[in-house]
Order: C-alpha cells, then structure tokens, then sequence
C-alpha cells in the first residue's frame, strides 16, 4: 500500500492533432508495454527529442565478495550476486537482468520499495550490488560504502576515469534512464518537424540547462533519429530480459 | 506533503536556512496531526492516528483544551530528547540502521502486529480485523514480484489503496456517520471546554509514558523506513502494557497522549539520524530532505560532518528551535483550536466531510482515493457498530506491507532457508518479544494471581 | 433506537466473511504466479490470510451459538437508517462529481443536502453560510496552501 512513487499511467489514446504531445519516459514507453496492463506500444509514437538522460553505474555493495568488474564476473561465475533494485519490473531490475544475459551470467535479483530502501540494504551490507546515479556512487564510494564496478555507457565518464564500461570488457550493453518528448502516431509531417525543432532549441537553451543541471538532471539532447534508435533498442533490450524472467504480459 | 510543496521556496536561501524551514515544517506537520485526531477524530497523518484513542473520548469529556496540552508537551519532550540524542550520538547511533536487513525488519513488523491482540476488546474480531486489514493491503502491485493483485483491471487502483484517504475514511468519516446516527435519534450531547493546561497530577502519572514514548520514537525513528505511525502504535501499546491502569486507556487517559504524541515527534529528530551520518533517508519526508540538501550542493553521509560541519550544527539548533517554537505556538493556539468544538455538531460534521475529500484529493489528485475514503468510512462505521476494531484494521494497513516485502525479500535472498532467515540476534529478538507480547495477557493474569494469593498468605 | 443481539449479527457477520474468503480465493487464484526460487510468491501471504480469517470466522460463528446471551448492539431505527443510506449515497456522488463538475458546485450541493439530511431547516444557515463556507476553504486551499482544486 502507499507507495512511495505513484504509479505510471497505463491509458493513453490522445489525438494526433500536433497539439497532444507526452513527455515520454523510458519506463512507461520502453518497459511498461511488455509487463502489460497498458492500451498502447512504443510502436503508437512519433519521436521528438530527447532532453535528458541519467546514467548509470552498477556498484559493489559495502562487504562484498568483488571490488571491480574481473572479480565480479568471476564472482558470479560460482555464485549469482544478489543486486538489489528498486522495484520489480522497474528500470534498474531490468537493466540489471539484461546485463547478465548479455555477459552470460546468473544474477538474483532483490525488489525494494523504492531506490532509498535499495540503498539502505546496499550500504548496510545486505546486498551484493546494486545500480545507482554517478552522483550518488561517487558520495557513497568516498565514504568507502559502494565500489564502482562499471558504468553503463558506450565510453568513461569524468565523475570515474578509472571505472571501465561493459562495452570495453566485450560485453554489448549499455543503459540509461532518458526523459524525452513524443507525439502521437499519424501527427501531420511538418507539425512533428515544427515539434523536434523546437525541443532541439529549448534543451540546448543554456537558462533551461543550468536549471535542470541544478536540479540533478543529465541534459543531453538528441534528436529524432538517435532517439528512436535508442527507445526502440531499449524496448528489444526489455522484451528479452522481461520475457526471460516470465513476466511477460503478466499484467494483462 | 506540505514539505515537497515548499521545497522551491528553499532556493534562494541559504542551506541551513532553507533546510532548518523544511525541518519545522516536517516538525510542526507531524505535530499538527495531533489536533484534528483529538478534536475531530480526524488523523491528519498517519502518525497521529493512534491519538485518536485516547485524545478524541477526552475532547468528548469536555476536556479538549487538557488533551491538546498534553499533546503538545508530549510532542515537545518527544521531540527535545530525540534531538538531544541526535546531536549527542548520531554517528554511533546511525550504525544500528544497518544492522536491519528484510528479516530484521520482518520481525520488527511482527512484533508491531501483535500489538492488535492486547488493544482490541475481543480479541477474536481484533484478529478478523487485523488480517482483514493485511488482506486489503495486499491490493495493488506485488512489491516482490510487481504483478498486479486484485485490481479489477481499475488503473487507480495499481499502487493500493491510497493510505491517508483509508485513515480519514476509517476514523473520520465513520465517525461522521455516528454523528448522523445519534442526530437522528435526538442523542446530542452540548459539551463544555475547560483549561488548556493538564493539571500536575495528570503530568505526574504520563512521566514514564512521555520517558517510553521517547525512546521508543527515537529508536524507531533511527530504523529507516518505519516510520512515525509505527512509533507511536508501539510506544502506545507499550505504555499501556506497563501501566498499572490499563483499563483506563481508551477512555481519555492522559498518559495515553503522551505516549503517542511524545513518539512520533521524537520519529522525526531521529530520523535526521540516518539522514545526516549515512546518507539514508527513514521516510518520503526525509527522503524530500534529503533531495533539499542536494538542490543546496550537499551530499548528506558519513562525509558531512567533516566537509560542512556548520551545516550539521545548524540543523541540530534548527531542530531544537522548531520543537521550542512549537510548544509555544502549540500552547498559545490551544484555545482557539479548542473553539472548533463550539460550532454545532451537525454543521460541523458537514464541514469534516468537505476537508475529508479535499484532504484525500489533495495528496495525490487522484480521484480513485475519493472512493477509497467513502468505503473505508462505511466499512469503519459498520466495524465499529459491531465490536470490530478500526484500530487493528489501522495498523495492519500500516504494517502489514512492511511485513510481507520483508519475509519474501528475506526468503527470496536466504532461498527459503529459515534458520539462515532467522539467524541474526536483532531478528530473534524481535521474535522473541513476538512471543511474549502475545503470551503477556496470561503472564499478567498469572503474576496478578501470585501476587493476589501471597498478600493473602501475608494478611493471614 | 432499535437493538439487536449480538449473537446473531456475528453469525451473519461469520458467514459474510466466509463469503468474502471464498471471492478472495477465487481472485486470488487469478493472481499470475511467475516460476521463482521461493515458496513466498505473490499469492502466499493473501493465502494464509485467506485461510486465518476462515477459521476465525467459523470460531466466530460457534461461539454466537454456543453462547449463553449476548450484549446488545443498538441499531439505528429504520428512519435514520434510510437518512444514512441517502447520505452515503450522496457521498459516492459527491466523489464521482468531484472531478468533472468541480469542487465549488459539487461541494456547495453537498453541503446544503448534507445540512438538510442533518435536520437544518433555517433558510440562512442553508444558503449564506454554505457559500461563505465553501468560499473560504476554497481561497484557502488554492491561495494560502498553494492547492490544486478542481
């Protein structure tokens, strides 16, 4: 009961009158569809542009058997880790399952209500790993609480020159949790044209940078193309990972 | 909910200010519960709902202005000894946060719900009720597995029932249709409203509860993700557990309020203990803290008290300067608060519909909590009228979540091995107070009953 | 003020639960259970529940037999019965027209029925003080409080 974030919508069916437009998130566009309970698809969408992205480092709980990414993929060679996530079905269970199908090895999964509860279990030892913000790894790693073990993009990032990423160790798997706008399916061509223009100028506008900056977001804008590219690659990315752990359509 | 909305006012300040401003409100929310729960029957917060018990039968007495004093030197001294302990201990303490894994926190639910059996009357319906309780708590998605549980294809209804709008429903509502009950049967009972002050004899008896109701307050507090309504349910069934009177809880005993009161205001100091030391947030309003402090550039954790140790120092004084400012603002307002019981009953009862629905919109705007609220009132309303405990019902929707995530995530990491699941010394602990909790009804039967036959022997 | 046993009403009560169980069986039952490593699915604990609160109920129901007699519970008599019945009807309206109608005029026609239903039949109590009322609470909530409403 009384869950802390409150749910996604799970009905959709606007107008595509060039006025309707959604902000777009990767859970209810890229992994809701497939838990089912939904009356649209990634397919029922136009894209806009992405405006930000968060993302992702998978860290090494306090006391944990491994330290970096050979020890861990040696880890779990004998055992699965337990990587704790902030809901069944969420973003960070699902990426944490399709990185382990990708670099074929066995994880346990462990649900929390929510990503404090995840983090409290993390730094207090009582799981193996977990996924977290690079702000937030970075503090806690200080305080000797998480280790990085990789991040989940196609090259390092600055906050962790030091932390490899998946793809450098031969593994094809990158994540990010993205914000963007989309429109409805059958909006008139130059009405959407009109839409990715203006989105490209506002999240490049430096007052709405600083803003978002400010309040921990990631702005990065990409356009339609890169966009679609990326949502239509996660949603392949979930269907698997979902369908592997029998949760397909489970809400249908 | 009061604490996100002015987060954005927090901007341009600077961090201590603008953090010490959302502490006070946080304080002075949680506070603030107490007042409709005692006049109204109307907990504002979960947290305040086991008020209710003893706070709202003394408003009825006629003695409203004693009961919100009561409340309010609670709240303080709950509120003053968590923060003692919060700028005394808190790196030391904080540690004892981590020792809770899924089993720890299992047991500690468990220890909570046996709290059921020694409040409710008939213990049999306090049972019904209390499973009944976990059973409508199950509605919405599995936190294991995520799957939908009985929600009838109804979208509103995926993350449960909303939980304040099923409070206000259960004890406000209900109550309003009690009301409606005895207008029509011409029951109607003028009340008077005597001083604000509890008189030193009533100070006298609540000393042990307010002392329990600290400590209490203050441990669960630092144990994250438990929360104020837990504290004062516990602290509550402690004090009266212990009292040598305990058939006058219930009735508008005063030490009653204190006990509830003096342990959720001490919750919310010592949930800045985890907060501050570790970086880990004990509840939605600290978790909005903590997302406060990061707008600010500060990271809270074990680092803090090293790299900003003004900012720490800042918010030990703020917390000690909101609990001091609520006492007299508490205290100064009690008679005007107390006024709200001289408008007639009906028109009264008309007005705590109004705020009930705007109260359980206004958390979530969402219209299914509406319905929510009315069901819970008539369901409320009917368990009341037929000897069912709201109270069990109360905690098990509290509770009984808490205790199901944690069983399974427990049983899910120990791969169903219940040794290894019951391993740790704070979850036998808990498990042993379990035990003993549900057995005291014929351990005090049985020492009462020593005790009787040796003053026997003594006077023969 | 009519009263009834308590006997018999927790026999009906009893029996209503068994009901309610055997729907909740039934519901849960429909709950989709994914293959996983441990005992405790989606569906253990609203078992459990399920069967506790039968055989409590069952206890319930041959306790009211096998009692001796009962206490009395007073029951509204059949007016304020049919008052109450209207009023929660009036609720469940007031929580559909909330939304769509808005909070001023749906709030306003709830507040005179329910003042009526209350037995107050003076005209300025009905009219004047429901628009101040409802008036207030309104600039309240959404220019102190900063609250959306409808």
């Amino acid at each position: 009961m009384a869950a802390a974030e409150s749910a996604p919508p799970r009905q959709c069916t606007p107008a595509p009158d060039g006025y309707t437009v959604g902000g777009g998130a990767q859970g209810p566009l890229a992994l809701l569809p497939h838990l089912g309970g939904t009356d649209y698809s990634i397919d029922d969408v136009d894209f806009v542009g992405v405006i930000s992205r968060s993302l992702q480092v998978l860290v090494a709980c306090k006391d944990a058997p491994f330290t970096d990414y050979d020890s861990f993929i040696e880890f779990a060679g004998s055992e699965k880790p337990q990587i704790g996530n902030s809901g069944a079905g969420g973003a960070n269970h699902i990426s944490a399952e399709a990185f382990a199908a990708a670099a074929g090895i066995g994880v346990e999964s462990v649900p929390f209500n929510g990503f404090a509860d995840a983090r409290t279990a993390c730094v207090g030892g009582h799981i193996d790993a977990m996924v977290a913000s690079p702000a937030e790894a970075l503090e806690q790693s200080r305080a000797g609480n998480m280790t990085p073990i990789f991040i989940m993009e196609d090259e390092r990032i600055d906050l962790f020159p030091d932390t490899p990423t998946a793809v450098e160790n031969g593994v094809d798997f990158t994540w990010s949790s993205w914000k963007s706008w989309v429109a409805p399916k059958g909006i008139e061509p130059e009405q959407l044209e009109w839409l990715r223009n203006a989105v490209k100028v506002a999240a490049q506008d430096e007052e709405f940078v600083q803003k978002m900056t400010d309040m921990g977001e990631f702005v990065v804008y990409e356009d339609a193309a890169t966009f679609e590219k990326r949502a239509m690659g996660d949603s392949k990315m979930a269907h698997d990972a979902i369908e592997a752990l029998g949760m397909l359509g489970m809400n249908n | 909910m009061g604490v996100a909305l002015l987060i954005p006012l927090t901007f341009g300040m600077t961090p201590v200010m603008g953090i010490n401003m959302l502490i006070g409100i946080y304080i002075g929310g949680i506070y603030g519960g107490c007042v409709s729960s005692i006049l109204l029957r109307t907990p504002g917060t979960p947290a305040s709902a086991a008020t209710v018990l003893d706070g709202y039968p003394m408003a009825q007495k006629g003695e409203a202005g004693k009961a919100l004093g009561m409340a309010t030197i609670g709240s303080t001294v709950g509120g003053l000894f968590a923060a003692i302990v919060l700028a005394t201990l808190a790196p030391q303490l904080a540690e004892i946060a981590l020792e809770f894994g899924a089993p720890e926190y299992f047991a500690l639910a468990l220890f909570g719900l046996t709290i059921i059996a020694s409040l409710s009357g008939d213990i049999l319906k306090g049972a019904i009720s209390g499973m009944l309780g976990v059973l409508i708590a199950c509605v919405g998605a599995d936190p294991i597995s995520g799957v939908l549980r009985y929600t009838f294809g109804v979208s509103g209804f995926a993350s449960g029932f909303a939980f304040t709008p099923a409070l206000i429903g259960l004890f406000a509502l209900s109550e309003v249709f009690s009301q409606m009950e005895k207008h029509a049967t011409g029951e109607i009972v003028s009340r008077k409203i005597a001083g604000r002050w509890p008189s030193w004899a009533d100070l006298r008896e609540s000393r042990s509860a307010l002392l329990r109701g600290s400590i209490i307050g203050t441990f669960i507090g630092i144990v994250p993700g438990t929360g104020s309504g837990t504290a004062s349910w516990i602290a509550y069934n402690e004090v009266r557990r212990s009292s040598k009177t305990p058939e006058k809880f219930g009735t508008g005993y005063a030490p009653g309020i204190a006990a509830t009161e003096s342990a959720n205001n001490a919750v919310c100091a010592a949930a800045l203990i985890p907060l501050l030391a570790l970086g880990i947030p004990g509840d939605v309003v600290t978790a909005v803290l903590m997302g406060g402090l990061m707008i600010q550039g500060l990271a809270p954790g074990p680092l803090m008290f090293q790299s900003n140790p003004d900012v720490i120092v800042g918010i030990f004084g703020g917390t000690f300067l909101a609990t001091i400012f609520m006492f007299v603002f508490g205290m100064a307002l009690i008679p005007l608060f107390s006024r709200i019981l001289m408008i007639p009953r009906h028109v009264l009862s008309v007005s705590i519909i109004v705020f009930c629905f705007i109260g359980s919109f206004a958390i979530n705007l969402n219209p299914v909590d509406l319905y929510t609220m009315v069901g819970f009132g008539v369901l409320g309303w009917g368990m009341q009228k037929f000897g069912f405990s709201q109270a069990a019902l109360c905690i098990a929707l509290i509770l009984g979540p808490m205790m199901e995530s944690n069983l399974r995530r427990g049983l899910l990491q120990t791969h169903d091995n219940l040794f290894e699941f019951a391993s740790g010394p704070i979850t036998q602990l808990f498990l042993l107070l379990t035990v003993l909790s549900l057995a005291w009804p014929m351990i005090a039967k049985r020492l009462a009953r020593r005790s009787a036959s040796s003053q026997k022997r003594d006077n023969a | 003020m009519s009263g009834i046993d308590e006997r018999p009403s927790d026999t009906v009560i009893g029996m209503g639960l068994l009901a309610f169980c055997a729907f909740a069986a039934w519901r849960t039952l429909r709950i989709k259970v994914q293959a996983g490593s441990t005992i405790a699915g989606p569906s253990f604990l609203p078992w459990l529940m399920i069967v506790a609160i039968s055989v409590f109920s069952i206890i319930m129901i041959v306790r009211a037999l096998r009692r001796e007699h009962g206490e009395t519970i007073a029951l509204p008599d059949r007016a304020a019965l049919v008052k109450i019945g209207i009023f929660i009807v009036l609720l469940v309206a007031y929580a559909a027209a909330f939304m769509p109608v808005g909070y001023l005029i749906s709030t306003f026609a709830v507040f005179i029925a329910g003042l009526w239903l209350f037995g107050e039949r003076r005209i300025l109590m009905l009219t004047l003080f429901p628009v101040a009322m409802v008036g207030t609470v309104y600039l309240g909530f959404t220019e102190v409080l900063k609250v959306w409403l409808p």
